[in-house]
C-alpha cells in the first residue's frame, strides 16, 4: 500500500516535470508572440519577460512550481494572472462530473447489454450485438461528438451522450465475455445443478466471478474516457477542462497545462488505486495476504 | 425406477460423444460406470445432472422418476466459487429450496468439515472440500447423486473416506449412487451394479470389472528393455514457496509417462526443468538425448509474424541450415503432421487452433528429439481434435521411439498408451497406476 502511494507520486513528480521540460523543448515562450507585434519594444519584453521569471532557468522554474503545487496554488497562470488551482478548479469539477456521469451511463447499459447477451451466448441475437460494437468500436468519440452536433444540433445533453456512447461498446464486449466465462464457470455449472437460480445465482455466482478483470477495465476505462473528454469537451464547448488546457497549450501558458496534466494524472491513479483496492476486497486469496 | 436414460445422445458440433445410451438407476442402487479417460464418462454425468455445456446439444430423454438430483466432481476446487465461504455456497442450496441457511453448518458437520466452516475454497484441502461437495449436495436432499471422478484426484486414504461417507449418508438420506469412474477396485464393495462406457456406447450389464482385472493380472511393461532417455533425481526449485521438493522421474524410450496434477502445483515448471528451459534449485538431471518442450499454449508460442514453414523449421534457422534446405524440412514435416502443403506459407495466426498445434509437435520433432514433454497438449480441444491429436502422437511415437512425458491437470486428455500414470501434489510425485485401467 505504502509501496502503491510511493509509486503514484512519484510517477506523478515524474508527469509534471515531462510537461515543464516539453514546453521548454517547444520553441517560444508565453511572451513569444506578443514580441513579433512592432508596438512592442524590446525594453518592455524584457522587463515582462523577468517580471514573469521566464528568464529564469527551467529547473529554477519548475522547482518554483513545484513549490507552488505543494501549497495548493500551482503556480500563476500568464494569460489570466491568477493561480492556475483557481482556474482549473471550476473546470476540472465540470470534467470530473461529466466522466463519471457518462461512465456510470455507460457501464449500465453495458452491463444490461452484456448480459443479456451473455445469457443467449452463441445465439443470433448474441452474434449480432457483438457484430454491431465491433463496428462501434472503431469509432472514435470526436467523430461520434461531430455527428451529434449535426443531427441534434448543440445541447448540453450532447457531450454526456457522446461520451456515454464512446465507452459502450468496449465495456459491453468485455462484459459480454466475462460473464459468459464465467456462466461457463464450473462454480456456476455446480449452482445451477444444486438448482440455485435467478437473482441469488447472478449476485453470488455469475457477476462476483465476471468482475475482476472488469474492475481493472473500469480503471483504465476511466483513463481512456478522460482523455477522450478532452477533445470533445473542445470540440461541443463545455466548460470543462479541454478547452482550457488545449488554449493554455497554444498560449504556452506552462504553470495552467502543468497543473491540468498533473490533478488529471492524480485523478486516474486514484482510479486504478480504487480499482485496485476493490479487485483485493473481492478475492479472498488476495485480502488474506 | 429412480433415473431412466431413453437414447440419450450427446454431440459436441458434429461429434457424437454419447451414442444413444439407454439404462436405469432403480432405488438402491449404487451403479458403478467405468470408462477409460475420454469415453463419454463426464457426459454422461453432466447430462444427468442438467450441467451439459451451452455447446452440447442432447437427445433422447433422461427421465428422473425420483427428483432431485444432486452431483460431485473430480475437481471440487473449481466447482465452488472461490470469492464465496464454502458455508454461504451449502447455505445457498438450502435457500434456494427454501429451507434456512443455518442448516448449513449440520451439513458441513456431517460431512466431516471442521473447524473450518468460515473458510473459503482455497483454505480447504482437496479431500476437505470433496466432502464440503458432498454436503452441498446433501443439501438438495437428494434421491440420486452423481459422482463423476470424485476421488481421481486425492491420495487412497482420503479416496476411501469419501467413499465411505457417501456410502453413510446415502443410508442416512436414501439416495441412489451412479459413480463414474476409470479406476474401479476401491468401489467393488459398495457397487450393486456395474455400467461400461467405451467410444460413448454403454454397456448397462457390464461384468464386475475388477475380478477380471485380477485374474488376468496386469502385466508391467518391462522397463530396463527400454533405454533411459532422461533421468532426474530429487528436483528441488522453489520461487517465493518450495514448488517442487525432490522429484524423481525417469523417461525411457517408446514409453509414455502421464503426470497429473492440478493447476499451481507445479507441473509446467517441471516439464521446463526437464527440457532445460529453467535450472533447479537443487538435485540431479542426466539427458541421454534431446528433449523438447511442447508448449501448452499455440497462441502464444509461435511468433504471429511467422509463416507456418518458418515456424517449423526454427531450429534449423538457429542450426544456421540454408534457407531452401529448411523449406524442405518443413514441408515434409507438415506433411508428416497432416497439416495441408497450402499451410506453409500461411501466417501461423491463419491455422486454427487444432493445426497450431500441430504445428508446435512438427517444431519440437525437427529438433530431433528422443524424449518429448507434452505440456497440457490436448488442452482446449475438443473431443474428437484431441483424439486425434493423441493419436497423431502415439504414431509418431513409435516411428521415432520416443520417450513422452504427458502432462495435463485434466484425467480426462490422459492418453490411452500411457504406460504409467503419476500425480504431482504438494512438490512431491505419486505413482498412481502403471497404466489407466481398463483401458479397451
Amino acid at each position: 500500500m505504502l509501496r502503491l502511494c510511493i509509486r503514484s507520486l512519484t510517477l506523478l513528480l515524474a508527469l509534471s516535470l515531462f510537461t515543464f521540460l516539453l514546453s521548454e523543448w517547444s520553441p517560444g515562450d508565453f511572451l513569444s508572440g506578443l514580441e513579433a507585434s512592432p508596438e512592442y519594444s524590446q525594453s518592455t519584453a524584457a522587463a515582462a519577460r523577468q517580471r514573469l521569471a521566464l528568464d529564469r532557468p527551467v529547473a529554477e522554474r519548475y522547482l518554483s512550481w513545484l513549490h507552488s503545487a505543494v501549497t495548493g496554488d500551482f503556480g500563476i497562470s500568464h494569460a489570466y494572472g491568477m493561480p492556475a488551482s483557481e482556474l482549473i478548479r471550476p473546470r476540472l469539477w465540470n470534467t470530473f462530473r461529466l466522466n463519471l456521469t457518462a461512465t456510470t451511463a455507460a457501464w449500465i447499459m453495458a452491463f444490461w447489454l452484456g448480459s443479456w447477451a451473455a445469457a443467449r451466448r452463441g445465439g443470433r441475437l448474441d452474434a449480432g450485438l457483438r457484430q454491431i460494437f465491433a463496428l462501434l468500436l472503431g469509432l472514435p468519440e470526436i467523430l461520434l461528438a461531430l455527428f451529434g452536433l449535426w443531427l441534434f444540433g448543440s445541447s448540453p445533453l450532447l457531450p454526456y451522450a457522446v461520451l456515454a456512447l464512446g465507452a459502450l461498446p468496449t465495456l459491453a464486449i468485455h462484459i459480454r465475455y466475462s460473464v459468459g466465462g464465467a456462466l461457463e464457470h464450473d462454480a456456476v455449472r455446480a449452482a445451477r445443478a444444486h438448482r440455485i437460480t435467478g437473482v441469488r445465482l447472478w449476485w453470488s455466482y455469475v457477476f462476483p466471478l465476471a468482475a475482476p478483470p472488469l474492475i481493472s477495465l473500469a480503471g483504465i476505462s476511466f483513463g481512456a474516457l478522460f482523455s477522450a473528454s478532452l477533445l470533445v469537451e473542445a470540440a461541443l464547448g463545455y466548460p470543462g477542462l479541454g478547452s482550457l488546457v488545449l488554449d493554455s497549450i497554444q498560449t504556452r501558458d506552462t504553470a495552467v497545462v502543468a497543473a491540468a496534466v498533473a490533478l488529471s494524472g492524480l485523478l486516474l491513479m486514484a482510479a486504478n488505486l480504487s480499482a485496485d483496492l476493490a479487485r483485493r476486497a473481492l478475492d479472498p486469496k488476495l485480502r488474506s495476504r | 425406477m429412480t433415473l431412466r436414460l431413453d437414447g440419450v445422445s450427446v454431440c459436441y458440433g458434429r461429434h457424437e460423444v454419447l451414442a444413444s445410451v439407454s439404462a436405469s438407476v432403480r432405488p438402491g442402487d449404487w451403479v458403478v460406470c467405468t470408462g477409460a479417460s475420454g469415453s463419454g464418462k463426464s457426459t454422461l454425468a453432466h447430462a444427468i445432472a442438467g450441467t451439459l455445456s451451452s455447446s452440447a446439444r442432447l437427445s433422447g430423454a433422461v427421465r428422473l422418476e425420483r427428483t432431485p438430483v444432486a452431483a460431485i466432481w473430480q475437481e471440487p476446487s473449481s466447482t465452488f466459487s472461490p470469492l464465496r465461504r464454502v458455508l454461504d455456497q451449502v447455505g445457498d442450496v438450502l435457500a434456494a429450496r427454501g429451507a434456512p441457511r443455518a442448516q448449513a453448518r449440520d451439513l458441513l458437520f456431517r460431512t466431516g468439515v471442521d473447524g473450518k466452516q468460515d473458510a473459503y475454497p482455497h483454505q480447504f484441502s482437496a479431500g476437505q472440500l470433496q466432502r464440503a461437495a458432498i454436503a452441498r449436495a446433501l443439501a438438495v436432499r437428494p434421491a440420486l447423486l452423481v459422482a463423476d471422478e470424485p476421488t481421481s484426484s486425492l491420495d487412497p486414504t482420503t479416496e476411501a473416506g469419501i467413499i465411505e461417507l457417501v456410502d453413510d449418508v446415502r443410508r442416512e438420506y436414501g439416495f441412489d449412487v451412479l459413480w463414474m469412474t476409470h479406476r474401479p477396485r476401491p468401489l467393488r464393495p459398495w457397487a450393486t451394479r456395474w455400467w461400461q462406457i467405451h467410444d460413448g456406447v454403454l454397456n448397462a450389464a457390464a461384468p464386475d470389472p475388477t475380478h477380471e482385472a485380477e485374474e488376468k493380472g496386469r502385466p508391467i511393461p518391462p522397463r530396463d528393455s527400454a533405454p533411459l532417455v532422461l533421468r532426474a533425481a530429487g528436483l528441488w526449485k522453489s520461487y517465493r514457496e518450495p514448488v517442487l521438493r525432490g522429484v524423481d522421474l525417469q523417461l525411457y524410450a517408446g514409453r509414455t509417462t502421464a503426470l497429473v496434477g492440478e493447476s499451481g502445483t507445479g507441473k509446467s515448471t517441471l516439464g521446463r526443468i526437464l527440457a532445460g528451459l529453467e535450472s533447479p534449485d537443487a538435485g540431479e538431471l542426466e539427458r541421454f538425448g534431446p528433449v523438447q518442450l511442447v508448449m501448452p499454449d499455440p497462441a502464444t508460442a509461435l511468433n504471429p509474424r511467422w509463416s507456418a514453414a518458418e515456424a517449423v523449421a526454427e531450429p534449423e534457422t538457429i542450426r544456421g541450415i540454408p534457407r531452401r534446405q529448411r523449406r524442405q524440412t518443413a514441408l515434409r514435416w507438415l506433411e508428416r503432421l497432416q497439416l495441408p502443403a497450402a499451410a506453409a506459407d500461411r501466417a501461423v495466426t491463419g491455422l486454427s487452433g487444432g493445426q497450431r498445434r500441430r504445428l508446435l509437435i512438427a517444431r519440437a520433432l525437427v529438433a530431433g528429439p528422443q524424449a518429448l514433454i507434452f505440456d497440457e497438449a490436448t488442452n482446449g480441444l475438443d473431443p474428437a481434435l484431441r483424439d486425434e491429436t493423441t493419436r497423431l502422437i502415439r504414431e509418431l511415437q513409435r516411428e521415432f521411439s520416443l520417450a513422452i512425458l504427458w502432462i495435463t491437470h485434466d484425467y480426462e486428455t490422459l492418453p490411452g498408451f500411457a504406460d504409467e500414470v503419476f500425480t504431482l501434489a504438494a512438490g512431491r510425485i505419486r505413482q498412481v497406476s502403471h497404466a489407466p485401467p481398463l483401458h479397451p
